[in-house]
């Protein structure tokens, strides 16, 4: 995770220099080290190992998505190894003209909005709660954070799928406690938004440990003095927040949103496993829509099609993501 | 949370698997004492729960004639075995012998993926079962074989029935079985969440048998059109469909828009009488991880009561077994599953309430009390449209999807128009 190494960047308002000393200096002009030249190739070799392991797992199938989407690939031809027929661009015309893929497309973007927007403001909540709490309850917090963090997706979501039962489930017996509220066998995924509630809790739940640890980290960067001198200057708490601890948590901030953009576009576990292996036509986002029009419809160049359009829409995020992840590297 | 990109990337990912099968050694003429390939079996989880003891025993059987051969079993879920085996059947490592249902065998013999099979080498394969052998026919030839049928029951809990109706028989007319329940349900209604017949919402399969009870279908075939064409917007389909939708609400006392996997475990934790449902599952109510022991001897099976006087119509379900086409060891396969499918292995499964694959031992069933009710299932039962998208209209589960929104408020009408589209959109596509 490399958003939990990153430093934050030098806070923006001339702090005092630490008293540790600056970091290495620049090397006087035209003098240079001959160490570089004699290692320059190490960092290579010890890299190489990773490229290509990564090549080997992404690259290809990418490669074969991109093959497939271009030809009419049916179980026909997956199973005599003939080779499909080329239909051009014919695959992602049908796709774009089809309004149920407009609809799935719009319901993602509304799912990952809402997710994104919950595991960061909770995540952030945490996290300042979190520098105010004593040492061992501290402990305790990241301790649960950790196993939540570590429980498995499909373990997670069995769970959630237990709670949500409608005879059995802990949250309808929970809520007809409650005098005058009757729940029992009430089911959450007739109606997707309270089905997607549920999801929602899923995947929020399981992405907000990363989040505090990764911006609690980043707090520990906020110079206490900093904060001091903004309250004596008659800053509230909310305006301490704003004008000194955000801006030095910015950078890690983007990053973690850009990162929980992409995953929470690609949520498609929970709710495969949510609606038991079958979910509903109005329960699908683009990653489920892709693989129904893949396995259901056994049309796989149609699944590689929708896969590969996914890719295009995230590029634009994952460029994005990209950047910050070289700007905080020039930083240091 | 995984950083898993797309579905289909994994899925090519898995394709893109390089890994060679076994020497291509094949040959049938050697000696058998001296063939050392592997034989890979896909049968379904229905195996390893509930007759574990017959997949040994053939194996040993198996192993005694070729005692060098590997043979792998390993089971599968109804869930997500069909998705498994359309990735399979693309790559290199495939199983050699499948267990297929009954519905899903014509898009896998359209595909030319089964080979074809002799139906000499069988047991009693002239008095296979009709449903299932007609299910593995495609212009004269076969493609697979009969492994066991299954019919729809009632599945009731005498002793709720005796103490709130003196009797521990289940009425035979939908009027008396309305009567009975309506006792059953006082008796037993101070618990919210109890009901006096269990019937999920989206249980297709005895949503159709209403539909068969009133003469209507799922779809025809159009003889001078060559195709097939859905008929659940038919009077008669409609009829049926209200009927069941009706029962539901009536009786269906806890969440009205599950399937029909939790059966099992509602009679088991007393949430129920009464269900309609496999032979076997009455069995799962008392053993088994869902099983509930204090049951033993309290649940019991009887044919169900239809509209119009006459039992209901049940779907005959069941499994075939078929070779793979591609597979190098075709001729292993059918000894395996000539072996699976003998006259002795069918006992086996008689014995646990589970139909033989052909009339000849399906025969005494019918006077043994136990099975009767099964047994006698048998002759007036329906089946799905055999045509080559049917497994599409399966998989796209435009049917309990359809139930749904009857059940949530849709018109009749209006859900029925709507599913014969989407069915005549897939049900003649071979792909």
């Amino acid at each position: 995770m490399t958003a939990a190494d990153t430093q934050a960047a030098d806070p923006p308002v001339a702090g005092p220099r630490d008293p540790g000393g600056s970091g290495p200096r620049p090397p006087r002009d035209g003098v240079r080290p001959s160490k570089k030249t004699t290692g320059a190739l190490l960092p290579y070799l010890l890299i190489g190992p990773a490229i290509i392991a990564i090549g080997a797992v992404f690259a290809w199938p990418l490669v074969k998505t991109v093959v497939m989407s271009f030809q009419d690939m049916g179980r026909r031809e997956l199973w005599s190894g003939e080779t499909p027929p080329w239909v051009g661009f014919a695959q992602f015309t049908h796709i774009l003209g089809d309004s149920q893929f407009w609809a799935v497309t719009f319901r993602t973007v509304v799912f990952m909005v809402v997710c994104v927007t919950a595991t960061m403001a909770f995540g952030l909540l945490i996290a300042l709660l979190m520098q105010r709490l004593s040492t061992w309850v501290r402990l305790l917090l990241t301790g649960a954070l950790v196993a939540a963090w570590s429980m498995p997706l499909l373990v997670a979501t069995s769970i959630f799928r237990w709670f949500a039962d409608s005879d059995y489930g802990v949250v309808n017996s929970l809520l007809s406690k409650v005098p005058g509220v009757d729940f029992q066998g009430h089911n959450w995924f007739l109606n997707p938004w309270q089905g997607f509630t549920i999801i929602a809790a899923v995947v929020i739940w399981g992405a907000i440990p990363f989040v505090v640890i990764t911006l609690y980290a980043a707090l520990t960067q906020v110079p206490k003095e900093l904060e001091e001198a903004a309250q004596l200057d008659g800053a509230g708490p909310l305006g301490v927040f704003r004008n000194v601890v955000f801006p030095v948590i910015k950078p890690v901030f983007q990053m973690i949103a850009t990162l929980s953009v992409i995953w929470d576009f690609n949520v498609f576990g929970q709710v495969f496993l949510m609606r038991g292996n079958k979910p509903e036509p109005e329960y699908e986002l683009l990653g489920i829509y892709s693989f129904q029009k893949a396995f259901s419809s056994s049309s796989f160049s149609q699944g590689t099609a929708i896969a590969l359009i996914t890719v295009l829409l995230l590029s634009g995020v994952a460029v994005y993501y990209l950047r910050q992840l070289l700007k905080t590297g020039e930083v240091e | 949370m995984k950083r898993k990109l797309i579905a289909a990337i994994g899925v090519t990912a898995m394709m893109a698997g390089v890994a060679a099968c076994g020497a291509d050694s094949g040959n049938a003429s050697k000696d058998p004492k001296e063939r050392d390939e592997t034989l890979t079996v896909w049968l379904m989880n229905d195996a390893e729960s509930t007759w574990p003891e017959l997949v040994k025993d053939v194996n040993a059987q198996f192993k005694k004639k070729y005692p060098n051969v590997k043979v792998k079993v390993q089971y599968q879920q109804w869930g997500d075995k069909a998705k498994k085996l359309d990735t399979a059947l693309g790559g290199t490592k495939f199983p050699d012998v499948v267990e297929l249902g009954n519905t899903e065998t014509m898009t896998y013999i359209l595909n030319g993926a089964l080979a074809e099979i002799d139906p000499k080498k069988y047991d009693n394969s002239d008095t296979w079962i009709e449903g299932l052998k007609d299910t593995c026919t495609f212009e004269g030839k076969q493609f697979c074989v009969p492994y066991y049928a299954g019919a729809r029951v009632a599945i009731l809990n005498t002793e709720m029935f005796d103490k709130a109706t003196g009797s521990k028989e289940l009425p035979q007319t939908e009027a008396g079985l309305k009567k009975a329940l309506a006792k059953v349900q006082q008796k037993y209604g101070s618990d919210p969440a109890f009901s006096s017949l269990y019937l999920p919402g989206r249980y297709w399969y005895a949503a159709m048998s209403y539909v068969a009870a009133y003469g209507g279908q799922i779809a025809e075939y159009d003889e001078g059109k060559k195709e097939w064409k859905a008929t659940l917007s038919s009077p008669e389909a409609q009829r049926g469909i209200k009927h069941f939708v009706d029962l539901v609400k009536t009786y269906n006392k806890a969440d009205k828009t599950k399937d029909e996997q939790d059966h099992a475990n509602v009679m088991a934790n007393e949430k129920a009488a009464l269900l309609y449902g496999n032979g076997w599952e009455a069995g799962r109510v008392v053993e088994g991880e869902e099983g509930n022991p204090k049951l033993d001897g309290k649940i019991a099976t009887a044919g169900m009561p239809g509209p119009n006087g006459k039992p209901l119509p049940s779907f005959i379900g069941g499994s075939d077994l078929a070779v793979i086409g591609k597979s190098k060891v075709t001729d292993l396969g059918e000894e395996w599953i000539a072996m699976f499918t003998s006259e002795k292995s069918q006992e086996v499964l008689a014995s646990k309430n589970i139909l033989p694959n052909n009339t000849k031992q399906l025969e005494p069933l019918k006077s043994n009390p136990e099975t009767a009710p099964i047994a006698n299932a048998v002759p007036d039962a329906w089946f799905t449209p055999i045509a080559p998208g049917w497994t599409a209209v399966e998989t796209k589960l435009i049917l309990p999807n359809m139930l749904l929104d009857i059940i949530k408020g849709t018109p009749v009408e209006e859900a029925t128009k709507k599913a014969d589209q989407q069915i005549d959109d897939l049900i003649n596509n071979e792909a």
